[in-house]
């Protein structure tokens, strides 16, 4: 008995993690243009350019969802901003008495939350732009597989590419979200040093999301030279009936 | 003498009411770990499906029309790999340190 407890235990606990471990196609679960041909044995031209304009669509709409969401997270920000913006200002008129200084310090921590604000929204447009890139990547290597060509390289470096651009974008998002906490003023000796260290915060914060969307750019940029390497490659256009695409090994 | 009966007994039934405690408490756990990976599970699925909610279906091919019109063509256009390339190449990030500069004047003004 106590033996068949435990069984049922095991079981159980595998069946439930097993769950969390379930498998999806692709980081953004949007089913770009090689997935969809892949199903097909033929497809006309007007098909194919049908569901580019679908995939087009879906890509723009996740874009417009993605700003929005971090543009109402931002309004959520900024009255957290202003009250720690005011709790600087006071220590600053407390405990540092130099006019001159307050307006610095307060301006470098205003422009602070700006320059994160523009720089994340920069990084935003440029992976917007790369996805698109992507798309146009995916519709030639489909149209290069739809013409029996071994695109299975360019494939796999267009899954490469997504991952690293929903990476990118996953950082865009966390960076947008944060809030830099102005440091404790205590006097006028350490007050150059504590505004300093909060300018390379943000500084090392952007720097490891601009490298995340290099790597992003560089990847689209490893697909594209890929495709551009096979032979003829923007020659060939979805025929009118397409044969069963051979499986690739 | 009774109450002696009584306390052998229980002391007897004590492991195996330890045992079905055991077994109760190990059922539970499995059970609310199984909940879990239903409702994730769930959540996953149904998470997937409005996300594809776009995702348009083939056109069976016996009501489509094989006819190319001189504008799909023009469509297609933008997906030449010189003309991706072009593009790809006028994507520049902004200088981060140029973004600094006035930050950084200032700070060296303090």
């Amino acid at each position: 008995m106590k033996k068949r407890v435990v069984i049922f235990s095991i079981v159980s606990l595998i069946l439930a993690t097993s769950c969390f471990a379930l498998p999806t196609s692709s980081p953004s679960g949007l089913k770009g243009m090689l997935e969809r041909v892949r199903q097909r044995s033929t497809v006309f031209q007007r098909e194919f350019e049908q569901n580019r304009g679908e995939i087009k669509k879906i890509i723009e709409q996740n874009q417009v969802e993605l700003r929005n969401r971090i543009k109402n997270k931002r309004e959520e920000l900024k009255s957290k901003i202003e009250q720690l913006r005011e709790r600087l200002k006071n220590q600053l008129r407390e405990r540092i008495k130099n006019e001159v200084k307050e307006k610095i310090v307060d301006r470098v921590y205003q422009r602070i939350n700006e320059l994160n604000e523009r720089m994340t929204n920069r990084y935003l447009n440029v992976l917007e732009k790369l996805e698109k890139i992507l798309e146009r990547i995916e519709s030639r290597t489909a149209k290069a597989k739809l013409n029996n060509l071994d695109v299975s390289k360019v494939e796999e470096a267009i899954n490469e590419a997504k991952v690293a651009i929903f990476k990118a974008k996953e950082a865009v998002k966390n960076q947008a979200e944060k809030i830099y906490q102005p440091p404790e003023i205590t006097d006028d000796k350490t007050l150059k040093i504590k505004i300093g260290n909060l300018r390379q915060q943000l500084h090392n914060d952007l720097k490891s999301v601009e490298s995340l969307v290099k790597q992003a750019r560089e990847a689209v940029r490893k697909a594209l030279v890929l495709l551009a390497q096979l032979n003829r490659v923007d020659e060939f256009e979805v025929p009118e009936i397409t044969p069963t695409p051979q499986p690739t090994s | 003498m009774a109450e002696e009966n009584l306390e052998k007994n229980s002391e007897q039934k004590n492991p195996n009411s330890n045992f079905t405690g055991f077994f109760l408490l190990l059922v539970l756990i499995a059970s609310f770990f199984l909940l879990i990976g239903v409702w994730y599970w769930w959540q996953k699925t149904t998470r997937t499906i409005n996300e594809r909610r776009f995702e348009p279906v083939f056109v069976s091919t016996t009501t489509v029309l094989p006819s190319l019109s001189p504008i799909t063509e023009r469509e297609t256009s933008d997906d030449q790999t010189t003309e991706i390339e072009k593009d790809l190449n006028e994507l520049n990030l902004p200088s981060l340190d140029q973004e600094f500069k006035e930050i950084d004047q200032d700070l060296n003004s303090l």
